[in-house]
This record gives C-alpha cells, sequence and structure tokens, in this order.
C-alpha cells in the first residue's frame, strides 16, 4: 500500500481506538454511577467489573459493526458510504474532543451521537447534504434520543414508587442490603449490553475505513484483531472511569439511595434490553441517566436538582451538531492532502491534551467520587430550596 | 431520489419508529415494574418476623437516626417459601436477560 493511503489509514485506526477509549471511561458511569454511589460496589470493583463484562461484550456478537453507518450515510451500489479515509479521520476527530469535553464537564452525553456527529459534520463538508441520509437520521437519532429519557424516566419513577411503597420505604429488615446485591446485578447486565453495542461501534468505523481504503471485502465483518483492540480500549477506559460523570449522575442529579439505585439500573436494564430486542436500541447513556431522574422522582418529587438535569439535557442536544461542526471543520482541512491532516491531528491532539490538563486542575477520583463538598462551585453544587440537609 | 419519495420514506418510517418506540415503553414498563415489584415482595416476605427499621418520618433507614431491633420470632415456613418463589422469578427474568445480550443463543 503507497504511504498516502498507508498512513491516514493507520491515523484512523490509532485514532478510533482512542475514541473507543474515551467512549468507555466516558459511559462508566452509565453502569456503575448509582452502585458507587448507593456504596453497593466499592468504585474500584465497580469499574473493574464493568471493565470485564464490556471486554466480553465486545466479543459476543458483530451484528451492529456490521451496519454502523447504515440509514445513517447515504450509500452507493456496493453498500458503501461515499466518505473518504481522511473524512472518517476528522469526524473521529470531531468525536474524540466532544467527548473529552463532556468529560472535563462532568456531563453524561451520548459517545454514540458524538461519533454520528463527527462523521455526519465531516460527510456534509466532505462530499455535501445528499451524503447524509436525513430520515435516518431523524428516525434512528434524533426520535430515540428525544423520546428515550422520558421512557426511561416514566418506567424508573414507577418502579421507585413500587419498591418503595412494599417496603415501607425500605424500612422493612434488611431492605438496603437487599437493594444493593439486586443493583449489582442490573448493572452488570447494563455494562454486558453496554459492551456488546458500543464496543461494536468502533469495530464498524474501523472495517468501514479498511474497506474504503481497499484492505478488506466490502460487506464482510470485523476482523479479530479489530474486535480484540476495540474491546481492550474500552475496557481500559471503563477500568480508569470517568469519576467526573460518575459523581454527577450519582451523586448531583439526586443523591440516589439503594431503592432508587435498584429501581434505576433494572429499569435501565429491561429498558435498554427489550429496546435491542424489538430492533430499535436506545442510547445507553440516555436511559441512565432518565432512569436515574425518573428515581429522583419516584422518591420525592422535589430531590432531584433540575439545574444539574437542564445542563445535561443542554449537552445532549448540542452533542451531535457540536461534534458535526468539529467534524467538518476537521474534514475542510483534511481534504488538504496530507499536511492538512498532518495539522488536524496536531491541533486535535492538543485540544486533548488541554482538556486532561485542566481536569487535572479538579482531578475526582475513586477516592473522592462521592465527596459532594468537593467542587463547590461547580455544576450542580447549588443546592434548591427545600432540599434536604 | 426525489423529494416526493424522500418525504413518503421519511413519514413512513417515522410512524413505524413511534409505534415501535411505544412498544419499548409498554413492554419495558410491564417488565420492570414486575421484576422490580416481585423483588421488594421477596424482601418483604423474608423480613417477616422482623420488626421494620424506626426511623423518624422521611428520614434515611440507614441513617444515624435510624434503630434497627432484633428479630422477634422465627421466620414462618409458608412467608420463606413465598419469598423464595419471587426471587425465583426475578432470578428466571435476569437468566432471560443474558440470553437476550447473547446472540449466541438465538
Amino acid at each position: 500500500m503507497d504511504p498516502t493511503v498507508l498512513v491516514p489509514v493507520l491515523l484512523v485506526i490509532a485514532l478510533a481506538i482512542f475514541f473507543d477509549f474515551t467512549n468507555g471511561f466516558h459511559d462508566t458511569a452509565n453502569a456503575m454511577a448509582t452502585s458507587v454511589a448507593t456504596g453497593a460496589l466499592k468504585p474500584k470493583v465497580a469499574v473493574l467489573i464493568s471493565a470485564v463484562l464490556n471486554l466480553v461484550g465486545a466479543f459476543l456478537s458483530t451484528a451492529v459493526a456490521k451496519t454502523v453507518s447504515e440509514g445513517i450515510l447515504a450509500q452507493d451500489d456496493q453498500g458503501l458510504p461515499q466518505i473518504t479515509v481522511p473524512m472518517i479521520f476528522a469526524g473521529l476527530m470531531g468525536a474524540v474532543v466532544w467527548n473529552l469535553l463532556t468529560w472535563w464537564l462532568g456531563l453524561p452525553s451520548s459517545s454514540t451521537h458524538a461519533l454520528f456527529g463527527g462523521l455526519i459534520g465531516a460527510a456534509v463538508i466532505g462530499v455535501g447534504f445528499q451524503a447524509v441520509e436525513w430520515g435516518g437520521v431523524l428516525s434512528k437519532i434524533v426520535l430515540p434520543a428525544l423520546l428515550s429519557p422520558f421512557i426511561a424516566g416514566i418506567v424508573a419513577l414507577c418502579a421507585t414508587f413500587l419498591v418503595y411503597r412494599i417496603t415501607r420505604m425500605a424500612t422493612v429488615d434488611g431492605s438496603s442490603t437487599a437493594f444493593r446485591h439486586g443493583q449489582t446485578v442490573s448493572a452488570s447486565l447494563v455494562s454486558l449490553a453496554h459492551g456488546t453495542n458500543d464496543a461494536q461501534k468502533t469495530m464498524g468505523v474501523i472495517t468501514l475505513t479498511l474497506i474504503v481504503a481497499g484492505a478488506q471485502e466490502a460487506g464482510t465483518g470485523p476482523q479479530l484483531w479489530v474486535i480484540l483492540c476495540a474491546g481492550l480500549a474500552i475496557a481500559l477506559g471503563t477500568y480508569l472511569g470517568g469519576w467526573r460523570i460518575m459523581r454527577t449522575v450519582g451523586k448531583r442529579i439526586t443523591d440516589v439511595k439503594p431503592p432508587q439505585g435498584f429501581a434505576a439500573e433494572t429499569s435501565a436494564a429491561s429498558t435498554i434490553l427489550i429496546s435491542s430486542t424489538l430492533g430499535f436500541p436506545l442510547s445507553t447513556t440516555q436511559v441512565t441517566s432518565g432512569a436515574v431522574i425518573g428515581s429522583g422522582l419516584g422518591k420525592r418529587l422535589a430531590s432531584v436538582r433540575w439545574n444539574v438535569v437542564t445542563r445535561i439535557a443542554f449537552a445532549w442536544v448540542v452533542t451531535l451538531p457540536a461534534a458535526a461542526i468539529v467534524g467538518g471543520g476537521a474534514a475542510w482541512a483534511a481534504s488538504a492532502g496530507i499536511v492538512g491532516l498532518l495539522g488536524v491531528l496536531v491541533i486535535g491532539l492538543a485540544a486533548c491534551a488541554g482538556l486532561f490538563a485542566l481536569a487535572r486542575r479538579r482531578p475526582v477520583s475513586a477516592d473522592t467520587v462521592n465527596d459532594e463538598s468537593l467542587d463547590a462551585d461547580r455544576l450542580g453544587a447549588r443546592h434548591p430550596e427545600g432540599e434536604p440537609a | 431520489m426525489n423529494t416526493a419519495v424522500l418525504r413518503a420514506d421519511v413519514s413512513g418510517s417515522l410512524a413505524s419508529e413511534g409505534g415501535s418506540i411505544l412498544l419499548v415503553f409498554v413492554v419495558g414498563l410491564a417488565a420492570t415494574v414486575i421484576i422490580a415489584g416481585l423483588y421488594a415482595l421477596g424482601i418483604r416476605f423474608f423480613a417477616v418476623g422482623a420488626p421494620d427499621v424506626v426511623v423518624r418520618h422521611g428520614d434515611d433507614p440507614e441513617g444515624p437516626t435510624a434503630i434497627v431491633a432484633p428479630r422477634e420470632h422465627a421466620r414462618p415456613r409458608a412467608a420463606t417459601a413465598a419469598g423464595l418463589v419471587c426471587f425465583a422469578g426475578v432470578a428466571a427474568a435476569v437468566l432471560y436477560g443474558i440470553y437476550l445480550v447473547i446472540p449466541l443463543f438465538h
């Protein structure tokens, strides 16, 4: 393979694996935030379980990987989207930068939306509006995104109300311990389901790149090394843990108690599994965040911090367009040949390094994940009226 | 693809997506309420004979004000059996969940 093709392909693979890593540590919070908050699992144990289950999940199925861009990017007669390798690189860069920015802000936004946003932006700038299936974007991304938090929220609200009623506000002997055990099981199911979905998206992008570059037959599934790399990257990211986001989901939306954690994770697990089974997969991030909000409402209407919820909702709305803008800008620069591509690489890596440096100024770790007093001037620390002390 | 076809496509797919999302909601709500309810009932059955944790209204049953009293009398056999039935139902649901996640099984 000549170097002008090989270099971009290698860059895409490296960046895709890095994206997968950010996806892992962004989404640890989905499954494990409530378990850490209620003390059902020690923080390090929680991320270890989640990491292992994500790795296992990556090997279970490659169905999603084959159809990663289907219905989102327009395809030609061979079933390939009209996208070039530098455009995929640009799209990934948009996704990575957005993922790190929301991580720094401690906001649980969807990594999938960031990925598709980046690819859509790159495709629009690189090819034009006809390169994107807008109907598919509406029905597969926008509509589920708008509805899934409400669905999960209502389900979790009903479940929380019910378990509190049955256990007389959790005063029945042994309730808290039992709810913690139950929560560990349902959170593990969420992790496994996450692995079967999210690691696949990276595999799909790498496979798409190899096909577009002519290194792999069209219509074939991901190769073993791709599955292995993607699985390990997401597991490593999960293990290192996005403590910043975990604290938002487990402590700031509402202070999650064992019955709520149980109800929220059980709602999330069943909603995610049922939606994938019925062929209408919902975003893990949005389902779990919605379920946590619902579990706060199910206990007492006033115990949800709406200013935190508003920020999260805002991040959800802007994730796709913001990643699209970064991806589009990167695609424009990358279209100027290898120099442009390297420019995108340097600027992108500088942005990532900057965000890591900013995060180190106010670190959140396994030891401080449940400590709310830490950054009193940040996200959601203002206690609204009527908040129990 | 001309605009008329495009529009028909979008509205058609939106209608069907709307239908499936309603189905997800209904099935998800029913399944969650049954599973979480069974688990809570199991806890309740297993606690027969043990006094509730005493807290002031609205206080945390794990908080510093909570008073946990020892068990008053042994759990009746019927309560143990009923509790086990509830937990078995939940365990079956979890196994079905694992079955759904692993495509090798279906």
